[in-house]
């Protein structure tokens, strides 16, 4: 297979133009999918026996904390390419990852502990799943920090993704702790292998939501790609004449 | 090397060592690539910069003795006669703390007599040295040169090199 | 190999003469950590009962503070003064010489802290097998401690704001060992087995021991490149 077509798209000029070019069907995707989530899952999901209609905030709660997970494996493999291979749009893409999931992993948090009152009572409790998370939390912003703290930023992406890796532990102990331990937080619904064990009409807005917040990422993630990029490349030509053309100097 | 100041002297002599990689290119030191079989040539290399690699909590020889260990083995003796050949007989059982700054330069590069490394990467290496210890250091200079050895020099002063092989480089800003 | 670790001998020798050399950076860890405790006590109160309860739980995160305060030692003083380019340029394996390094460390620092953090358990009063609980973890636990925080040291060395940075990337990855080592504590107080905890610890020693020295090596090479 010829892969230097293929290499060519992953440099960050052309990336640039690429993903500029996709903006508007991402972003409009992503809206559909919002809108078609929201609804199904605010309106057209029937009540839930138990939990009445607080269960909905499942519908916010749940695609976070998938997001908060995913962008955080992105977030580590991207590290590695940078590392390994050298690969510079690599490590432009682990460093926009990290304020998305930051911020994925906080809602999943707060949208969490705004279920746990009416559900359990409480607004936090320290079981195994919710410290894990917040050691998620931790772990990103302690990854912002250190690449905020390194002026090169070259140097500043290797060492996050040294860092990154490292955390990589953790994914593991999030994703499984609700059946290692006894928790309050209740097991997983939706698997990999077996029957999901939530009713279809409630299931499928769920993972329209699911699909929308992947698209909202990879639509935000572009934008901060392109940033960065402009960031880096500023003494090449091309960004020269694309800023000269926007009349900035 | 000459150059003014912020005109990257010590960024490239950290590349040719092999401690940063160039941004693009490669450097070969008789044909091997200084980044990629590093492992082959590190024994060669001896390096001097502007953190000199001197701890400050133990005496020169110790120090010697220590850098002599990372590379090959040099025994007692060597590391007292290279303490002898910069001057520093006398204080090399005094910790480094209790030198003066020409002392402990002095003392950084006697590490250059200790190991088998023939390529020398110093880094503005004649600072805080006094008349006499210029003079040392030039000497060691000539003769790794006659021994076949190459050093790369950043400084801002002229050097003054007898029968050897200068080639100068100027960095602009 | 056998210069590879005479250059090991070396560096660990080296590291320990420069501890004993400054005899102060030993003791101060121990007072801090017996200020901290002393800290618990005050904002505890009077209440002997939810003390004894909560104890256990202040000595391990006195512990762990003491341990990432002191993480400094490891590599700031021979970043300054040049030594880890030395130790770059050096033909034996790099892994090797910073696991030396950490090894160096433990010795000088764990010594003391499990020393010290076992007299305050007896003083505080807490019973025989919680103190014996504390003990096997500490042991198992504080060379993870140090394996893990030379990576995070590795990484923020010479930095600035360094020593907030490199708490705040080592205490998430700290985590781990901190809810093994009280769970141990606080199982050993109800007369629970505390096997799970230690093979837990023992595990995770085991992949420190396996992956931090070549993390840290790596961290160390793009700091200084």
């Amino acid at each position: 297979m010829n892969f230097v077509p293929f290499h060519k798209y992953g440099t960050p000029k052309y990336f640039y133009s690429w993903s500029l070019a996709l903006r508007p069907w991402l972003g409009g995707a992503c809206v559909l999918l919002f809108i078609a989530g929201l609804i199904g899952g605010l309106f057209l999901a029937p009540t839930d026996y138990q939990q009445g209609e607080s269960f909905r905030i499942i519908y916010v709660h749940v695609p976070a904390a998938w997001m908060s997970l995913f962008i955080y494996i992105v977030m580590a493999s991207a590290g590695a390419c940078g590392l390994i291979w050298h690969v510079k749009l690599a490590d432009i893409v682990a460093r926009a990852c990290a304020p998305l999931g930051a911020w994925f992993t906080f809602l999943a948090l707060f949208t969490g502990s705004l279920w746990g009152k009416p559900m359990w009572g409480t607004y936090w409790v320290w079981d195994a799943r919710l410290t894990s998370e917040l050691i998620l939390l931790f772990l990103y912003l302690g990854y912002i920090a250190l690449q905020g703290a390194i002026d090169d930023r070259r140097t500043a992406a290797r060492a996050g993704a040294i860092l990154a890796i490292v955390g990589t532990v953790n994914i593991p102990i999030v994703h499984y702790s609700v059946e290692w331990w006894n928790t309050l937080h209740q097991g997983p619904t939706v698997s990999k292998l077996d029957a999901p064990s939530m009713d279809t009409s409630m299931l499928i807005p769920l993972l329209i939501m699911a699909l929308a917040y992947n698209l909202y990422f990879v639509a935000v993630l572009f934008e901060r790609v392109r940033c960065e990029i402009l960031e880096f490349e500023r003494n090449t030509n091309w960004v020269k004449e694309l800023t000269r053309d926007k009349g900035v100097v | 090397m000459q150059g003014p100041n912020g005109s990257g002297k010590t960024s490239l002599i950290r590349i040719l060592c092999g401690l940063a990689r160039p941004a693009s290119g490669r450097v070969t030191w008789n044909d091997t690539d200084v980044h990629r079989d590093f492992v082959s040539i590190r024994d060669k290399i001896n390096y001097v910069g502007h953190r000199r690699g001197v701890c400050d909590e133990l005496t020169p020889l110790e120090n010697l003795l220590f850098a002599g260990d990372l590379h090959t083995r040099q025994t007692h003796n060597d590391c007292l006669a290279a303490l002898e050949k910069v001057g520093l007989g006398a204080l090399s059982n005094t910790v480094c703390r209790k030198l003066s700054a020409g002392q402990i330069q002095r003392a950084a590069l006697a590490r250059l007599l200790v190991t088998d490394a023939t390529l020398w990467c110093l880094d503005e290496p004649f600072t805080a040295l006094d008349t006499q210890g210029r003079a040392i250091i030039e000497s060691m200079l000539s003769d790794n040169a006659k021994n076949g050895g190459i050093s790369v020099v950043a400084t801002h002063q002229p050097l003054s090199l007898s029968g050897s092989n200068i080639k100068s480089l100027n960095l602009d800003g | 190999m056998n210069d590879a670790l005479n250059a090991a001998r070396a560096v660990a020798l080296r590291d320990l003469k420069r501890h004993l050399r400054r005899r102060q950076d030993l003791v101060q860890p121990v007072v801090f950590f017996v200020i901290v405790v002393t800290l618990f006590a005050i904002a505890v109160g009077p209440d002997a009962a939810i003390f004894a309860k909560i104890a256990p739980a202040g000595v391990w995160v006195a512990v762990l503070l003491a341990t990432t305060i002191n993480l400094d030692a490891m590599f700031l003083s021979d970043y300054q003064d040049g030594t880890i380019e030395q130790l770059l340029l050096s033909p034996a394996p790099l892994p090797l010489l910073v696991a030396s390094k950490i090894f160096a460390h433990w010795c000088a620092t764990a010594g003391p802290q499990i020393a010290i953090s076992i007299v305050v358990a007896i003083v505080l009063g807490l019973e025989g097998p919680v103190v014996s609980a504390l003990a096997a973890t500490l042991i198992l636990g504080s060379p993870i401690l140090s394996l893990v925080g030379a990576i995070a040291s590795a990484l923020t060395v010479g930095l600035r704001g360094g020593a907030m940075l490199q708490a705040l990337i080592i205490l998430p990855l700290y985590m781990p060992t901190l809810i093994f080592g009280t769970a141990a504590m606080h199982n050993a107080a109800l007369d629970l087995p505390i096997s799970a905890e230690i093979y837990f610890l023992a595990g995770l020693g085991v992949m420190a021991v396996s992956l931090a020295p070549f993390a840290a090596a790596m961290a160390l090479r793009i700091r200084l490149s």
